[in-house]
């Protein structure tokens, strides 16, 4: 990973250090110029003069002033053009502009206010009133900079994360893949007999290679989505068929638990817009999870479902149910529950939420509840096809 | 089952090398080639013309997908299954348009992969029923 710098967000707990802040003070008139320089010259700015809009837009960039205190009577281009013209050369990053006007004619800054000018002066100055505006306005001119920098800092700082994480999750996968598939290939005497001791063995690393599988599978689906490349390839697509598989293959392992997973559907069920490989590892998951939380012996239930805007699929398990408190933090990243595996299974606490991001990017919805004979149900809802 | 035959392994890593080649057993192979990268994959390929070639995707010399260019351009009928450790629906789509028979992942559950690869068999070579439901060969677990 990149050396990123320290995220410091400078906190300081008095008010603001504004020593050296930039200030381009704008007007035709020298006396004007001269007046505001003396009124400022106690707080240690760095001021700079424009006599008309053109000066000012040129000596801008040069300058970068922190404020802008715009005259609005200006020969040539005045106030409020020249305001307009610099937030459209330099947009957000653009200073905060004061309006400097003669006090009859207040109603028309504040008119002006509309241009982008955050606040307006009235000539004659009132010193104290000058001073304390401009601190105001410098003052929160440097905290949103400091937040965008931080906001910069942080943004860069989770791109670096997932970054990271993807790419160790990637060089983990094929080396654990190989443990766990050559762990099982000598347990089931591929390769010749074992004894119980060596069996059990390898059943173990078999099992301890498969948790760490699916956990770096899902730091790589959570580093994926957040990186915002979460891509579903939407066809129209049966869902039974893609639900069967999963069953089918879910089984495998649910009777090492004398599980049982029943999925009776004769139907194809409706056509809906979903993409099978993404759909598959939501029932994967919801169907591993309802074998995980189960007590051993028990039977795992899934369903299609329809109603008139929606189809899916229901997976109903004979559990502990979800505390009620916890049913909040139930789609969360990294927030598993109170409740355990009942077979010493790992749980990451993302699946769920990695389900319903994918759930989200097919514009469904994903729902838990608890039954109320035992154990709970999970429910994905798809949008049908409009017809 | 029918299917027989000689079953090509091309892949750098000889974990991945040995885990596949003892799970092609289960789908028929009379001997398993091993290739370490693309080029010495297309060299065995015309002295041994295997009937059936596992291909990784990255690997060093030459890749998945040039390597399946050469054997595509040998071998129009030859049977390959792109290996795969992340799912890049861009080298998939290349691969199936250059003629590649399906993909798997390389972490998909062992009997998945037998699963899939039995799939493909029975596809390009009429035999065996497909384990479950449907037998497209292509969509293979993520």
């Amino acid at each position: 990973m990149a050396a990123t710098d320290p995220i410091s967000p400078r906190v300081s707990t008095g008010p603001m250090d504004l020593n050296g802040c930039r200030i381009l003070a704008v007007d035709d008139d020298r006396l004007n110029l001269r007046i505001l320089g003396g009124i400022l010259r106690g707080e240690n700015y760095v001021l700079n003069d424009a006599d008309s809009g053109e000066k000012a837009i040129e000596l801008y960039p040069a300058f970068r002033p922190n404020l802008v205190l715009l005259d609005v009577m200006l020969p040539g281009m005045d106030g409020f053009a020249t305001c307009r013209e610099l937030k459209r050369i330099h947009g957000d990053a653009c200073a905060p502009v004061i309006f400097v006007t003669a006090r009859n004619d207040t109603e028309g800054v504040v008119e002006g206010l509309a241009a982008g000018g955050v606040d307006y002066l009235t000539k004659p100055f009132q010193p104290k009133e000058v001073v304390a505006r401009v601190r105001t306005h410098l003052t929160s001119q440097l905290l949103t900079e400091q937040q965008k920098h931080l906001v910069a800092q942080l943004s860069k700082a989770n791109a670096d994360k997932n970054r990271f994480l993807g790419m160790a999750a990637h060089d983990l996968r094929n080396p654990l893949a190989s443990i766990r598939g050559l762990a099982e290939l000598m347990s089931d005497g591929t390769v010749g007999p074992l004894n119980a001791e060596q069996t059990e063995m390898l059943q173990m690393m078999s099992a301890a290679s498969q948790s760490m599988l699916e956990l770096v599978n899902e730091l790589l689906d959570v580093a994926t989505i957040e990186a915002g490349e979460l891509k579903v390839e939407l066809a129209p697509t049966s869902l039974a068929p893609v639900i069967e598989k999963s069953v089918y293959f879910n089984n495998i392992e649910a009777a090492k638990k004398k599980t049982r997973v029943e999925f009776d559907e004769t139907s194809l069920g409706p056509a809906l817009l979903l993409d099978p490989a993404k759909i598959r590892q939501v029932c994967d998951n919801l169907i591993s999870n309802a074998v995980k939380y189960s007590p051993k012996g028990s039977t795992i239930t899934v369903a299609l479902h329809s109603d008139d805007t929606s189809a899916g699929f229901l997976v109903r398990d004979q559990g502990p149910g979800i505390p009620d408190d916890e049913r909040d933090r139930l789609f969360k990243d990294f927030s598993r529950l109170s409740v355990r595996p009942t077979g010493g299974e790992k749980s990451t606490g993302l699946g769920l939420a990695i389900c319903r991001k994918i759930i989200d990017a097919h514009h469904g919805t994903i729902t838990a509840r608890n039954l109320s004979e035992k154990g709970c149900e999970f429910k994905v809802a798809l949008p049908l096809l409009s017809k | 089952m029918s299917f027989h035959g000689k079953i090509l392994l091309a892949d750098d890593e000889p974990h991945i090398r040995k885990f596949l080649s003892l799970l092609v057993l289960r789908i028929g192979a009379t001997s398993v080639l091993e290739a370490a990268n693309g080029q010495q994959a297309v060299e065995i390929y015309e002295r041994e013309r295997p009937e059936l070639v596992l291909l990784d995707v990255n690997m060093p010399v030459m890749d998945g997908i040039e390597t399946l260019r050469r054997l595509m351009e040998i071998d129009p009928d030859c049977v390959v299954v792109m290996m795969t450790s992340l799912i890049n629906r861009q080298t998939v789509d290349q691969a199936l348009e250059l003629g590649a028979s399906g993909y798997v992942r390389k972490d998909t559950p062992p009997e998945e992969i037998v699963s899939a690869l039995k799939d493909v068999v029975a596809e390009c070579f009429g035999d065996e029923d497909p384990a479950p439901a449907e037998g497209g060969s292509q969509e293979t677990a993520e």
